[in-house]
C-alpha cells in the first residue's frame, strides 16, 4: 500500500467526507463513534488538519468582528419611545 | 393571554432570581438573566433597555443585511424590530429566550421588508439556495477517481504563521472576510451571523431560525467555507 498521509490510520473516511463533517466537528456536534474517526482522520491527514485549522481560525475571527455601529439619533428615539411606554415606576 | 402563557408576575420584579415559569410548572426558556432584564424593562429602567440594544443590535443589523439591499434600509428594519419590542414587551410570555424572541421579530419584519422592496435577487433568500446536496468545498479539489479518490488533489496552503490576531491586523483579510459574510445569501448569512459572530447555541439557532440541526450544520458549513476560502484568496 503507498505510504499516503490519509491513509496513515485506518479512518475509513477520505478528505472530502471529513471536510464536508468539518463544522459539526468543531462544534462538537457528531455522533461519539462518527467523532472519532474525523478525528482520526485529521491526526494522520496533514491536509485535513490544516483546512480544520483555518476553519477554526475563520469562526474565531468572526466572533471578533468589528460590531455596526449604533447610530445616535435611532438611539434617541428608541430610548424616548421606551420612556413614553414604560414610565419609570415608584 | 394564551393558556398556556407564563405567570409572569410583579413578583419577579421584586424577586428577580425568580426564573419565570409556565402555568405546567415548567422552566419558560429564559435565562435568569434574562428574567431580571424583563423586570427591569417593565419597572421603566431606560439602563435595561439600553443594555438590551447593545446586546443584540450589531446581530440585528447583521442579520437584517441578509433580507434587503442595503445598510439603510437595514438600520430601519432594526429600529421597527425595535419598536416592536416596546409595543410587545408586556405581552412577551418568556417561553423562549429573549433573544430568540427579539431575532423572530426581526426576520419576520426583514422579510416583509425584503419581499416588499423587491430587493432581493429572485427571492433567493427565502429559499435553499442550492441544493441540500451540494457540497461546500469545489469537488474538483479532490481526486475524482483511482486509488485516492475523494483525498486532497489541491489541498489549502498552510496558514501556519496566522493567529486570530494577526488575521485580524490584516485590513486584506478583514475585509476579505466582510465581504465574503455581506455577500453570503439570507438562508446562510443569517446562521453564521447567530452562530459564529453573535456565539448563539446551535440549538437556539435552530429555535430562531425553525430549522433542523442537520440543516443547520448544512447551511453554517457552507457560510464557513465560502468565509474562508474569501481569506485563502485574500492571502494569496
Amino acid at each position: 500500500m503507498k505510504d499516503h498521509p490519509s491513509q496513515w490510520i485506518h479512518s475509513g473516511l477520505t478528505c472530502r467526507d471529513v471536510v464536508v463533517q468539518a463544522s459539526a466537528y468543531l462544534d462538537d456536534q457528531l455522533p461519539f463513534f462518527t467523532t472519532f474517526r474525523v478525528g482520526m482522520h485529521v491526526a494522520s491527514c496533514a491536509d485535513c488538519r490544516t483546512y480544520m485549522k483555518q476553519m477554526a481560525l475563520v469562526c474565531e475571527v468572526a466572533a471578533r468582528l468589528p460590531k455596526p455601529y449604533r447610530s445616535p439619533i435611532s438611539r434617541l428615539s428608541l430610548r424616548q419611545h421606551f420612556a413614553r411606554s414604560y414610565p419609570p415606576s415608584l | 393571554m394564551n393558556a398556556d402563557a407564563t405567570t409572569y408576575t410583579e413578583s419577579i420584579g421584586h424577586n428577580p432570581s425568580l426564573i419565570p415559569k409556565s402555568k405546567e410548572g415548567k422552566p419558560s426558556g429564559l435565562t435568569k438573566a434574562e428574567g431580571q432584564l424583563i423586570a427591569r424593562l417593565r419597572r421603566g429602567d431606560e439602563g435595561a433597555f439600553d443594555e438590551l440594544v447593545n446586546q443584540h443590535h450589531g446581530a440585528l443589523i447583521r442579520m437584517a443585511m441578509g433580507y434587503v439591499a442595503d445598510r439603510e434600509v437595514a438600520e430601519e428594519v432594526v429600529q421597527d424590530t425595535w419598536l416592536a419590542v416596546i409595543e410587545s414587551l408586556n405581552r412577551f410570555e418568556g417561553r423562549s429566550s429573549l433573544r430568540t424572541w427579539v431575532c423572530g421579530i426581526l426576520i419576520h419584519k426583514a422579510k416583509d421588508r425584503g419581499v416588499r422592496e423587491k430587493r432581493h435577487t429572485s427571492f433567493s433568500a427565502f429559499e435553499p439556495c442550492e441544493g441540500e446536496n451540494d457540497e461546500a468545498v469545489d469537488p474538483s479539489r479532490f481526486q475524482q477517481s483511482g486509488e485516492w479518490a475523494g483525498h486532497w488533489a489541491f489541498p489549502p496552503k498552510s496558514w501556519d504563521d496566522q493567529t486570530p490576531e494577526k488575521l485580524l491586523a490584516s485590513q486584506q483579510a478583514v475585509s476579505a472576510m466582510q465581504r465574503a459574510i455581506e455577500m453570503l445569501p439570507a438562508t446562510l448569512k443569517e446562521v453564521l451571523i447567530l452562530r459564529d459572530v453573535e456565539g448563539v447555541e446551535a440549538k437556539e439557532v435552530c429555535e430562531i431560525l425553525n430549522i433542523t440541526e442537520n440543516n443547520l450544520y448544512v447551511r453554517l458549513h457552507r457560510a464557513r467555507e465560502r468565509v474562508r476560502a474569501a481569506v485563502e484568496t485574500a492571502l494569496g
